[in-house]
């Protein structure tokens, strides 16, 4: 269970599950939240668009589905049939601790993030440990851009 | 007042590292989905909402695939594809099924009536199911 914001910031339901939404999965650009049943492909494979190799395509060997339930708090990847180890699949879930807020990890079936070198394990893998410290990072950013809007000047 | 200035700075410079260059394996490698519905079921028609799926399936050309998630044995995700086109979700909750349809990549992508006429149908045939709903989300 990491730590993504902390009891002093204290911050809001919707501002975790938009956080949630940018740090879905490693690699995950941050500007772009995932979108309901978005489909990705992750790397190496997302870095051959347009190669087929039997006649399909290159990235669908790395395809996985996110989508969220649960409000938002809870974000699911689950690996494609067509992805190379399939199947695998890795939960993510934002849980309230008094007024910080948590996100839990947990992979199962094959590692179907070729970074993830633990699954079957809470938050065994460090690469989510990354991802969540971004995620901490980044809530904490919007929270200083939102005080400094806040200055009278 | 140096530390507010430093916590200023600090935080600029984070939004820059994030935004911009901080992950260094940025992947934009994603497609969204053209549609996406979110069925729920009763958990005792589950049987009789996979055989409506299958022949769904069957009626559109689609190849189905249904299987259980690595997590769990009651927990399920679907997969059909044809040439054009990919239907594929699994479950959230115990009872409600996330699906998104989508293009293949490098077809030219199918026209907005063509997935209408498949969210519809899917609708039709699924809510044939006793006790089985179905939100369009997209």
């Amino acid at each position: 269970m990491n730590l993504v914001c902390s009891e002093w910031l204290a911050c809001s339901r919707e501002e975790v599950v938009d956080a949630l939404s940018r740090f879905t999965f490693p690699g995950q650009n941050p500007l772009k939240p995932v979108q309901p049943d978005q489909q990705s492909f992750v790397a190496p494979f997302s870095w051959f668009p347009g190669i087929e190799l039997n006649g399909m395509p290159v990235e669908y060997l790395g395809a996985i589905i996110s989508f969220s339930f649960d409000g938002g708090l809870h974000v699911r990847n689950v690996s494609r049939p067509t992805h190379i180890f399939h199947k695998g699949q890795v939960d993510r879930q934002a849980k309230q601790v008094g007024r910080a807020w948590y996100v839990v990890t947990h992979g199962t079936g094959n590692n179907i993030y070729f970074a993830m070198d633990v699954v079957n394990q809470e938050t065994g893998a460090g690469i989510f440990t990354s991802v969540d410290r971004m995620m901490r990072k980044y809530l904490e950013a919007m929270h200083i851009l939102n005080w400094i809007k806040g200055l009278d000047c | 007042m140096s530390v507010k200035l430093d916590q200023i700075g600090t935080g600029f410079l984070l939004l820059i590292i994030i935004l911009g260059c901080g992950f260094p394996f940025i992947n934009d490698n994603s497609q969204d989905s053209r549609r996406s519905v979110v069925i729920t079921i009763d958990l005792n028609q589950r049987q009789e909402f996979f055989d409506q799926l299958s022949k769904f399936a069957e009626a559109n050309g689609f190849t189905i695939l249904i299987e259980t998630l690595s997590s769990s044995n009651e927990e399920f995700q679907i997969d059909m594809t044809r040439e054009d086109i990919i239907i594929a979700g699994a479950t959230g909750e115990l009872d409600k099924y996330y699906i998104g349809f989508y293009d293949v990549l490098n077809q030219p992508p199918a026209p907005d009536l063509v997935f209408d006429d498949l969210v519809n149908q899917l609708e039709r045939y699924v809510t044939e199911v006793p006790g089985t709903t179905f939100l369009i989300r997209k």
